[in-house]
C-alpha cells in the first residue's frame, strides 16, 4: 500500500508538467476521433445489414445497435479520463436528485423536473458529466416505473440533451432565459423528435410516412407539457442550483 | 431497497432456483431469449415465449402479477390493430377501409408483431424481479467499474435523499413555511426552498463520503472489492448447458430456420425433421429457468422421501 501511494504521488508530479499533459491531451484526443470514426463506420453497417441480410424488417433490433454502437466513443472517453472520486459523487447525487424528482411527480404525466436538474448538472459540472447523469438517471428511475424496451431509448435521449447543454453553455455564460430558452427547445425538438420516432420502432414494428406522421403529431401535446415543466422547473431551480454548486467548486477546488 | 428486503423476506422469488443461480447464468438466458424473440417473427418462438413468460411470471409473482401482465395487454392489443391500418403490402385482399386495402399479411404481420411487444414486455416483468440491480452491479464491474460504482452510489442515495427530504420538511414546517398549506405560490416558493436546502445537504454529503472513499485507497492499484457470487459447480455446469445450446440457437438462426416472409406471401420455413430439432431446442431453452425451479423441487421431495 504503502509503495502505491509513492506511485501515485510521482506519477501525480509527472501529471503536473506540461509537456506531459500535452501528450496526453494529443492522445486522448486521436482515440476519440478514431473511434467517432469506428462509430461512422459501424453505423451504416448496421444499417446495411438491416436493409440486406434481414430484409429491413427488425429496425427495433438495428436501433438498439445502432444506439449501443453510439455510446462507444463516450464509454471510451470514460475509460480513458481519471475520475476522482469526488465528481463521481457528484454525478451520482445528480442522478439521484432527478430520479426524486420523477418519483415525486408521479401522479401529472410527462411533467417531470428530469430534464431540468440534468441540464443544469452539464452547464455547471460539464458536458461528459451532464451526459452520464442523464443515462443513469433514464436507467434508475425505471427502476421505480418499470424497465422496458423504452429504457434505452429514454437514456439515450436524457444523456444526449445533457450533453448538448454541456457543449453549448459549460464554457461560456449563462443566464437564466437562455437556459430556459435551451430547455424548452431541446426538450421539444430533441427529446420529443427521437422519442416520437422510438415509439413508431417499438409499437408499428413497420416505418411507414403515415404511421411517422401519426405518431409525429400525438406526440405534439406531450412534448409541450414536457418542455413547459422543464422550463418551469429550470426557473425555479436555476439560480439555487448555480448557487450551490459553483460554492462547493471553490471550496473544495473541484 | 429490493436486494435487501430481498434476502430478508423469503418469498417465490427469492426462493426459487433462478433467482439464486450466478447471474452470468440468468443474464445470458435474458439476452439471448430476448434477442431471439425480437429478432425473429417466427410463430414458434412468439409463442412459445408468450407461453413461458406469461406462467412464469404468474408463478414468480402470483395474483397482482396476473393483474399487472392483463394490464399491459392493451399495447399488444393496439399494435395489432394499428399494423393492417397502416399497412397495406401484401396479396390476399380481405376487404376495403377509406378505399384502402386490409390484407390478410398484414393483419397476420400486426398479429406477430403484438405478441412479440407482448412477449418482450413480459420478460422485462420477470427480468426485474430476477436480476436485481445488485447482480447487474456483478456482471459490469469487470467491464465497466466506473458505471457500477455510479450505479452502486445513486442507487443508494434515492432512498437516503428521500428520507432526508422529509426531515427538512419537517424543520421547514416547525418555523412556518409548509409546503402543503397555503396557496399554490407560497406552496411552491416552500417548496423550491425545502429543495434547495436539501441541495446544500446532498453535495456537503457526497463530498464528506468522497473524501472518505480517497482515504481507503480509492482509484489506487492492488483494491480488491467484496463479491456476493461465486461461479460454483451447479452455475458452472448450468452455463456449459446453456452456452451449447445458444451456439446451437444462434447456428439455426443463420441456417434461416427461424425465418419468417410476411410479404407478399405469408411464409414460413417449412417443419421438416431437421427444423424440428432446432424448435425443440429453442422449446426447452425457452422454459430453462422453469425446468431448473423443478429439478430443485424434486431433488427437495426425494431428500424428504429417504427420511
Amino acid at each position: 500500500m504503502r509503495e502505491n501511494i509513492k506511485k501515485m504521488q510521482m506519477i501525480e508530479e509527472t501529471q503536473g508538467t506540461e509537456q506531459f499533459q500535452k501528450v496526453e491531451h494529443n492522445r486522448k484526443r486521436a482515440v476519440l476521433i478514431a473511434s467517432i470514426l469506428v462509430v461512422a463506420i459501424i453505423i451504416p453497417c448496421f444499417i446495411c445489414i438491416g436493409v440486406t441480410l434481414l430484409e429491413d424488417r427488425k429496425y427495433y433490433l438495428i436501433s438498439i445497435l445502432i444506439i449501443c454502437a453510439s455510446l462507444i466513443p463516450f464509454v471510451i472517453q470514460i475509460k480513458q479520463q481519471q475520475f476522482s472520486s469526488r465528481r463521481l459523487i457528484l454525478i451520482a447525487s445528480m442522478a439521484a436528485i432527478a430520479t426524486l424528482g420523477r418519483i415525486a411527480f408521479f401522479f401529472l404525466p410527462q411533467f417531470k423536473p428530469v430534464l431540468a436538474v440534468v441540464i443544469m448538472a452539464a452547464i455547471l459540472v460539464g458536458p461528459m458529466d451532464g451526459f452520464l447523469v442523464g443515462v443513469l438517471t433514464g436507467f434508475i428511475s425505471n427502476f421505480y416505473y418499470g424497465q422496458g424496451p423504452w429504457t434505452v431509448w429514454q437514456m439515450y435521449c436524457f444523456g444526449l440533451v445533457g450533453f448538448v447543454a454541456g457543449l453549448i453553455f459549460s464554457h461560456g455564460k449563462h443566464n437564466k432565459f437562455l437556459v430556459c430558452l435551451y430547455g424548452f427547445v431541446a426538450t421539444f425538438l430533441l427529446y420529443g423528435g427521437v422519442i416520437n420516432f422510438a415509439s413508431v420502432i417499438m409499437f408499428y414494428s413497420y416505418i411507414t410516412p403515415g404511421a411517422l406522421k401519426a405518431s409525429y403529431i400525438q406526440g405534439i401535446p406531450f412534448d409541450f407539457i414536457h418542455a413547459v415543466a422543464t422550463v418551469i422547473f429550470l426557473y425555479f431551480i436555476y439560480h439555487s442550483f448555480t448557487e450551490k454548486i459553483t460554492r462547493i467548486q471553490k471550496k473544495y477546488k473541484m | 431497497m429490493w436486494g435487501v428486503t430481498g434476502l430478508i423476506k423469503q418469498n417465490k422469488v427469492t426462493s426459487s432456483c433462478f433467482y439464486r443461480i450466478h447471474p452470468y447464468v440468468s443474464f445470458l438466458y435474458f439476452l439471448v431469449a430476448m434477442v431471439l424473440i425480437m429478432f425473429s417473427m417466427h410463430p414458434v418462438i412468439l409463442v412459445t415465449g408468450f407461453l413461458f413468460s406469461f406462467v412464469y411470471s404468474i408463478v414468480l409473482g402470483g395474483r397482482r402479477q396476473l393483474l399487472m401482465n392483463l394490464k399491459l395487454l392493451p399495447v399488444a392489443l393496439l399494435v395489432c390493430v394499428i399494423n393492417p391500418l397502416f399497412n397495406h403490402q401484401g396479396v390476399t385482399i380481405l376487404c376495403y377501409m377509406n378505399q384502402n386495402p386490409i390484407t390478410l399479411e398484414s393483419i397476420l404481420f400486426g398479429l406477430m408483431s403484438g405478441l412479440m411487444i407482448y412477449d418482450i414486455l413480459l420478460y422485462f416483468q420477470i427480468f426485474h424481479q430476477i436480476v436485481t440491480e445488485d447482480k447487474l452491479i456483478c456482471i459490469f464491474a469487470k467491464f465497466f467499474p466506473i458505471g457500477s460504482l455510479l450505479l452502486t452510489m445513486a442507487f443508494r442515495f434515492v432512498p437516503m435523499y428521500r428520507k432526508q427530504y422529509r426531515n427538512v420538511q419537517r424543520a421547514q414546517k416547525c418555523i412556518g413555511q409548509d409546503d402543503h398549506s397555503g396557496n399554490i405560490l407560497t406552496r411552491i416558493i416552500h417548496g423550491v426552498a425545502n429543495i434547495s436546502a436539501l441541495i446544500t445537504w446532498c453535495l456537503e454529503n457526497a463530498i464528506e463520503s468522497s473524501d472518505s472513499m480517497k482515504s481507503r485507497g480509492f482509484t489506487l492499484k492492488g483494491r480488491t472489492y467484496y463479491k456476493n457470487n461465486r461461479l460454483t459447480r451447479l452455475d458452472k455446469s448450468y452455463l456449459i448447458i446453456e452456452l451449447s445450446m445458444v451456439v446451437i440457437l444462434v447456428v439455426g438462426s443463420i441456417l434461416k430456420v427461424f425465418y419468417v416472409n410476411f410479404f407478399p406471401v405469408y411464409h414460413y420455413a417449412n417443419t421438416n425433421p431437421y427444423q424440428m430439432v432446432f424448435y425443440v431446442l429453442w422449446v426447452v431453452f425457452c422454459f430453462l429457468p422453469y425446468w431448473m425451479d423443478k429439478k430443485e423441487e424434486l431433488a427437495w421431495h426425494i431428500s424428504k422421501q429417504k427420511i
